[in-house]
């Protein structure tokens, strides 16, 4: 379970100070479909990075599994990421030069496996999101869609618990997107948690709760 | 992350960016060779001299004639000689005041005269010439005008003793009464003037073990006397005189490389140190989100800067490789004709036979130099990065 207390972060100083999230007070509960929505700049980004640990909050905790994650320090921190979380970002941010394979198996590199596991790992990953025949291709060379399957390849790899997506369909087209959305789907289906950053309102009602965010503040919570 | 794997991802990336690392290769390549280069004619000049000095010693001895100052005692003088063991022996002369003196064996050319202003002494070494006409030098001459000149001059000057003998010198207007006239015949005169308040001291040297000649041999000598060499170092003569001169000459060619050498070599260092910084800014901002990415799915921030320098290693050790073959081929071939041809260029003619060789200092210098701009640099520039929310790294922002 993910906790937030009274979380608020602000960027700026004075004048020009923006407060993005304003006191969020939320529980999410273990292996569910989460969707957040909201206006543009509502803070919405900013509340998923602090979920994920990407960024410090300015004020209130959060606590994932009775760890506070808010005050670890940057290596442990760092350590976290690697075992808890798998990221995928509208703008998939793959090693372009790297192959499909090399980009996939980076967390397991990361996190000290050896090579024939983590090749074992990546190579059924790759296999399930249908892109064995560009295993050992550059990912320039990939379409949109398939960098976004070699970056969910990648968040899964790991086997982390929480998946967190931010548009991860915003640069894709509707057959492309559409196979996103499944695949989140799917994993939320093994147990995972999948949070889900969206504009897309059809998106956003796939999931078991919407939280919707205005001005950096909770608007309101639907359960399905 | 185990460091195996760190290693061969550093390679990767340096392999898959592969026209950005050539570009830093071939950068720092051309600076290293340069650095490489200069060192190789340093250490060449400097070991090449040293050996060539003992060579020319062993050839001409190592006497010298030096004049004195006022200032300084010649017992005293010779005293510190002898306890620093500089030499075996020595035969002394003293001059004081005005007069002449030339020497038969190193006047190669017989239209050069040499005219010290110094008077004969009084504890003749062999070098003395015969007087002919006049008074020899006596206490009562000290700080006297007077000068001794040879045969020929007076002859083809028709003076005779007691006459003034006028001329100039650095713009200064001297005359002295011509006090004795000697031998031609002894010896062939070079005349060169000077203003002299002080005395001479003909000190011709046997050097106890020739083997030890080296730099240190003269800085050993200034250490006695600073004065004399600082103030009278143009005027100090050697009577086989090539030791000296060629010391002299071989001085100025050493400052020259030298100077020229750490100039280009500092401002290589300077070039590469700035190459790398700004490449490593470029880098780390260019990369911002492979660096943020790898910071997302959890490389520690000491994991990044071991990223980043293994690959800057790996560039360092091929460039300077590269660099040291280079330098290894024009050293063993161009560089034995250059090498006399830039001398002869800039310093005319001088025997120096020089034996080009490769500095390992230059390289090691090289290599550590920009192995410490790299570790530094990166430390500095990774330190500020790794400490931002990863986000920001991410999103490129500040
Ligand atoms: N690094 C930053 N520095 C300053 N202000 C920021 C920064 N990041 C976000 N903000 C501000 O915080 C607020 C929330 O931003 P956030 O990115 O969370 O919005 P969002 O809901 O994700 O919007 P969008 O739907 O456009 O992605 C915005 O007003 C934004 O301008
Ligand atoms: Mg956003």
């Amino acid at each position: 379970m993910i906790q937030l207390n009274d979380v608020r972060k602000i960027y700026g100083e004075g004048e020009s100070q923006v407060k993005a999230l304003d006191g969020i007070t939320l529980q999410i509960p273990d292996g569910k479909f989460i969707s957040i929505v909201g206006k543009s700049g509502s803070g919405k980004s900013t509340l998923l990075n602090m979920i994920g640990a990407l960024d410090n909050v300015s004020s209130g905790t959060i606590e994932t599994d009775g760890i506070r994650i808010d005050d670890l320090p940057s290596d442990k921190l760092a350590e976290y990421r690697n075992k808890n979380i798998g990221y995928i970002f509208q703008a998939f941010y793959l090693e372009p030069q790297f192959t499909v394979m090399e980009n996939v198996e980076m967390p397991l590199i990361i996190a000290g496996e050896d090579k024939a596991l983590r090749r074992e790992k990546a190579h059924k990953l790759i296999e399930r999101l249908g892109l064995l025949d560009k295993e050992n291709k550059k990912v320039n060379t990939l379409s949109g869609g398939q960098k976004q399957r070699v970056s969910i390849a990648r968040a899964l790899v790991v086997d982390p618990k929480i998946i967190l997506a931010d548009e991860p369909t915003g640069n894709l087209d509707v057959k492309n997107a559409k196979e996103v959305m499944d695949l989140l789907r799917e994993i939320v289906s093994e147990g995972k948690t999948v949070i889900l950053v969206t504009h897309n309102q059809d998106d956003a009602k796939k999931a078991d709760i919407t939280i919707e965010i205005q001005d950096g503040k909770i608007a309101c919570i639907e359960e399905r | 992350m185990k460091f195996f794997d760190l290693c061969k991802l550093s390679f990767k990336n340096l392999f898959y960016n592969f026209y950005r690392s050539i570009a830093s290769i071939v950068m720092l390549t051309l600076l290293s060779v340069i650095i490489i280069f200069f060192g190789g004619i340093m250490k060449t000049l400097n070991g090449d001299i040293q050996k060539n000095l003992i060579d020319q010693t062993e050839k001409y001895g190592m006497d010298m004639s030096m004049i004195m100052s006022e200032k300084q005692n010649t017992q005293e003088f010779i005293e510190l000689m002898d306890e620093q063991g500089l030499f075996d022996t020595y035969t002394m002369s003293l001059y004081m005041g005005v007069g002449a003196f030339g020497n038969v064996a190193e006047a190669e050319d017989e239209t050069k005269f040499r005219l010290h202003p110094m008077c004969m002494g009084k504890e003749n070494a062999s070098y003395t010439p015969k007087l002919l006409q006049g008074h020899t030098w006596s206490e009562d001459c000290k700080g006297k005008k007077y000068i001794w000149i040879d045969e020929e001059t007076a002859l083809s000057t028709d003076k005779k003793v007691g006459d003034i003998l006028k001329f100039s010198f650095n713009n200064q207007n001297f005359e002295y009464e011509i006090r004795g006239i000697i031998s031609s015949s002894s010896c062939l005169l070079e005349y060169t003037f000077f203003d002299f308040e002080g005395y001479g001291v003909d000190v011709t040297l046997y050097q106890k073990n020739l083997d030890k000649v080296d730099m240190d041999f003269f800085k050993r000598l200034e250490d006695i006397d600073k004065y004399l060499i600082s103030k009278y170092n143009l005027q100090t003569n050697a009577i086989s005189g090539s030791s000296y001169n060629y010391y002299l000459s071989a001085m100025t060619i050493k400052k020259w490389a030298t100077g020229i050498g750490i100039f280009l070599i500092a401002v290589c260092i300077g070039c590469s140190i700035g190459s790398i910084l700004n490449t490593i800014k470029i880098n780390i901002s260019k990369n911002n989100y492979s660096l943020g990415m790898m910071r997302a799915i959890g490389a520690k921030s000491s994991e990044i800067y071991w990223y980043i320098v293994l690959q800057w290693l790996i560039i360092i050790f091929i460039a300077t490789l590269i660099a040291g073959i280079i330098v290894a081929i024009m050293t063993a071939t161009i560089m034995y004709d250059i090498m006399p041809m830039m001398l002869r260029l800039i310093f005319g003619d001088i025997i120096l036979i020089t034996t080009p060789q490769i500095s390992y200092w230059a390289i090691l210098i090289n290599i550590f130099v920009l192995f410490a701009t790299i570790m530094l640099s990166s430390l500095v520039l990774l330190r500020k990065y790794t400490q931002k929310p990863v986000i920001n790294i991410l999103q490129g922002g500040e």
